[in-house]
């Protein structure tokens, strides 16, 4: 413990300024008061700054499009109904960002309770692009877009597979880029806590990957005479 | 340093969360150690593929859904600003609940009172009433006839119901009452079956109030009794 406070400290003098991150900034403050008054534009900004991260963290700590979807409308719905709670004393981010990493947790915890046997009705992401997502984009060659994209399955398949504690540090971390402090602050840990499972997710993230890529026992033909 | 020093500070040193001084020995150990550099350039290849995951597609659907639940939830926030909304919100809540409750009753209600109105309409012809002339008394069950009007015929006659008989005098004539009042037929019951001229005319001209059955004028007997002059008994 003797041991870890010089490194405690010295981790904060790092950034001095974090601590001046962690709180309300007077456009958050601006538009937490606009939304109590029930301003139409308010809300139009919260969504619109919003929606696309929370949902992109939503998805990676759920198993599927349907869940992270739901998991969305419960976040939203609690920030509006509980805006009047918030004190501006961490940033209106990772309020909204508590409260998502709080749902998914909840999600997923009655998700195996109750729904791992039932079988999804509603259409993917992919039939509900507009048509400026169905654009070809025509800046890479489509060798390179094929890997990319099969890159980033890749990584995707392997994030999903390692420990949730630790995804949700990793994904926290290096997706939504977040300091350590305001990761702590989402997941109510300390900050050794947080050091801790990042490392630990990035392990396992590692070894996930490389057992991806380990090579297939190819097919082995042993020559034999007609019969 | 050992490697295992070297690699706990990896993935902090990384997010440049290490002190000074372990950065500076952690990346002296990795210069020379090719183990250690190897696991420090995978975290950071690894790093920079996370970083370069595109933004999941969001659901066409889901912008729709929150875009409504905003405006939703604008409503619900206004109607709560002061106090005049929110009376305003709960009396128009509780109009519709009312609404709610009286709309799967107010059917069945309706068609059930033009049914009764429509079938009173039917039977309505059909119905016909005491009529009580005035009296606010209760109506009996049954009433005989009674004299009303005899006439200038001398001795007035005594009346009385047929079921009583008066045995001291001389003569007793049973009158038969039409439900309109008049002496329909007549038999001597004592007495001298011959009727007197003044009996006959007192008979012709006497008026009575018709026997009724629940209020309604119906056929009744009375007889009159009478003695050396003629009385009317009923």
């Amino acid at each position: 413990m003797k041991a870890r406070l010089p490194v405690a400290a010295s981790i904060l003098e790092l950034s001095p300024d974090r601590s001046a991150e962690n709180t309300a900034d007077s456009d958050d403050l601006r538009l937490v008061e606009s939304l109590r008054f029930g301003e139409e534009s308010a809300y139009e900004d919260l969504i619109a700054r919003f929606q696309q991260p929370v949902y992109a963290l939503a998805l990676r700590l759920l198993d599927g499009p349907s869940e992270a979807s739901d998991v969305v409308q419960e976040v939203f719905l609690k920030v509006f109904r509980n805006i009047g709670n918030f004190r501006g004393q961490s940033t209106l981010k990772t309020w909204i960002y508590r409260i998502t990493v709080n749902e998914a947790h909840n999600a997923r915890r009655w998700f195996f309770r109750h729904r791992r046997r039932e079988v999804e009705l509603d259409s993917g992401p992919d039939d509900t692009r507009n048509w400026k997502e169905n654009i070809p984009d025509g800046s890479r060659s489509p060798f390179d877009q094929a890997f990319g994209c099969e890159q980033h399955l890749m990584v995707e398949a392997a994030l999903a597979k390692i420990n949730p504690i630790f995804r949700e540090a990793v994904v926290l971390r290096d997706i939504s880029d977040l300091s350590y402090e305001e990761i702590a602050e989402i997941l109510g840990v300390s900050l050794g806590t947080v050091k801790s499972r990042i490392l630990r997710g990035r392990e396992a993230l590692r070894d996930e990957l490389a057992g991806s890529l380990k090579r297939k026992p190819s097919l082995r033909l042993v020559p034999k005479t007609a019969e | 340093m050992s490697c295992q020093y070297a690699q706990e500070r990896l993935s902090p040193l990384l997010d440049e969360r290490v002190t000074q001084d372990e950065r500076e020995v952690v990346l002296a150990h990795i210069e020379f150690c090719r183990n250690c550099k190897t696991q420090y350039d995978y975290l950071r290849d690894q790093r920079l593929g996370l970083q370069k995951l595109p933004a999941p597609a969001m659901p066409a659907s889901l912008r729709e859904k929150l875009q409504v639940m905003a405006s939703h939830e604008r409503a619900r926030t206004l109607s709560r600003l002061t106090m005049q909304a929110r009376l305003e919100d709960f009396s128009a809540n509780l109009r519709l609940a009312f609404d709610n409750i009286m709309r799967p009753f107010g059917l069945p209600a309706a068609s059930g009172l033009i049914s009764a109105m429509a079938l009173f309409a039917l039977l309505a012809p059909s119905l016909s009433f005491a009529r009580h002339g005035g009296d606010d008394g209760p109506t009996p069950v049954a009433t005989y006839p009674q004299l009303e009007e005899v006439g200038d015929v001398g001795d007035y006659p005594q009346v009385e119901d047929p079921d009583s008989f008066g045995s001291s005098y001389e003569k007793v004539i049973e009158l038969k009452i039409s439900p309109t009042g008049s002496v329909w037929d007549w038999n001597v019951v004592k007495g001298d079956k011959e009727l007197t001229p003044d009996l006959k005319q007192m008979i012709l001209i006497a008026r009575f109030k018709p026997a009724t059955v629940f209020g309604q004028p119906t056929w009744g007997v009375v007889r009159i009794l009478y003695k050396h002059a003629y009385i009317i008994k009923g």
